[in-house]
């Protein structure tokens, strides 16, 4: 028996892993080899040490701690989950609001100087707009795929994309595993 | 406390019914508690550290897998917070090169809340404990204070079976070195004393 090997087996039979053969084995080494016995003797010190491990007590206030900072943390991510609905909804409102205002805009004759600015700025987001839809049909037609069809695909691309933005945005806010029920629940259980 | 009682408080917490994260916290603060204290070594540090362990045990509670042992999981969180903490300490990773080359120094430092009944035992345990790097002291915690086997220990550290059987060899070897060191102190100190003595009772 190497002495590396040896070694490997003292570790072993602290953990009361070898059989009876093999620790005469490894009896039978030691008793050879006086740096290992040497090590033996010193390994088994270190680990009665640790033969009855004294446990601590955790303080008796840790774990009304611990529960405080966990409603704390629902708190904050009820908060979050808000606030971001709250800007989407927002943006969708502002975005179909866009629409009549625009076309209001189109319509109106030349009032005052910042109404004409605004007409530019509702110009130009159309003329991309455009330019943007052109572009999607020539390499519809470039694709030699019929129009209609495209633009369904285009839109429902689009609407796709947004949602899956959405899902992101407001699964961020939910890491903490509260489904939009619970939290409700939640908050019931919180006020009573 | 058996595993249905577990899924069952795990699968509460995820509904939000704090009542049961608070039977898992009550069911698990002690092991928790015990670890990071004999990880990091005092009080203070372990109530953070369990504190946080817990806080991260809720909000990773859906991607907790049922298949797994509960409180092997509770313990990696727990493992992995606590030997960040020790990396934090130290300001560096530990490389290899340091790990070989980690030396025991003895530690004078009073430790006012490790005076209960076996002061000197315990203060050669903690210097045992101290002398080990972050993933050496984790096994010996493991393996002696929460009792488990390698098996467990592997699921808990993420190494496999034959790491974790190194490592314990490895700190064992370190620790019995530690024992050599202190033993060559102890006779240097003594023999310094005896000559001092003389020199002593020479002068006179």
């Amino acid at each position: 028996m190497r002495c590396h090997e040896a070694s490997e087996w003292m570790s072993l039979r602290l953990d009361g892993l070898l059989d009876a053969q093999e620790k005469r084995m490894l009896d039978a080494h030691l008793g050879t080899c006086t740096s290992c016995r040497a090590e033996w003797e010193r390994m088994s010190v270190a680990c009665a040490l640790f033969a009855q491990p004294a446990m601590v007590a955790p303080p008796g206030d840790m774990q009304s701690r611990i529960m405080t900072r966990v409603s704390r943390y629902n708190a904050r991510v009820r908060l979050v989950r808000r606030v971001l609905l709250g800007f989407l909804a927002v943006l969708i409102g502002g975005a179909l609001m866009m629409a009549p205002v625009l076309e209001t805009l189109q319509h109106t004759s030349h009032s005052a100087n910042w109404l004409e600015g605004a007409r530019e700025a509702a110009r130009v987001m159309l003329a991309a707009g455009g330019t943007l839809v052109q572009s999607l049909l020539l390499m519809v037609d470039a694709a030699a795929f019929a129009p209609a069809w495209a633009l369904a695909g285009a839109y429902a691309l689009l609407i796709g994309g947004l949602a899956a933005v959405w899902m992101r945005l407001v699964s961020r806010a939910q890491r903490g595993a509260l489904g939009p029920t619970t939290a409700a629940r939640q908050r019931l259980t919180g006020r009573s | 406390m058996g595993a249905d009682q577990e899924r069952e408080w795990v699968l509460g917490a995820r509904e939000g019914d704090q009542e049961c994260f608070g039977n898992l916290v009550q069911a698990f603060q002690g092991p928790v508690y015990n670890l990071a204290y004999r990880m990091l070594g005092n009080s203070a540090e372990a109530e953070d550290a369990a504190q946080e362990t817990f806080l991260r045990v809720y909000r990773r509670l859906d991607s907790y897998d049922p298949q797994r042992k509960l409180s092997s999981w509770i313990l990696s969180i727990a493992s992995h917070y606590c030997i960040d903490c020790l990396r934090k300490r130290r300001g560096v990773m530990v490389s290899m090169e340091e790990i070989n080359s980690w030396r025991w120094v003895p530690d004078d430092r009073p430790k006012p809340e490790e005076r209960v009944m076996d002061v000197e035992a315990s203060d050669a345990m903690r210097q045992m404990l101290d002398g080990l790097p972050p993933q050496y002291r984790l096994v010996i915690v493991l393996r002696y204070w929460q009792d488990l086997s390698y098996a467990e220990i592997s699921e808990v550290t993420g190494a496999s079976i034959s790491a974790v059987k190194s490592r314990l060899h490895r700190a064992r070897q370190m620790m019995a070195t530690q024992v050599k060191e202190s033993e060559q102190y102890q006779v240097q100190h003594t023999t310094e004393r005896r000559e001092s003595v003389n020199a002593l009772s020479r002068s006179f």
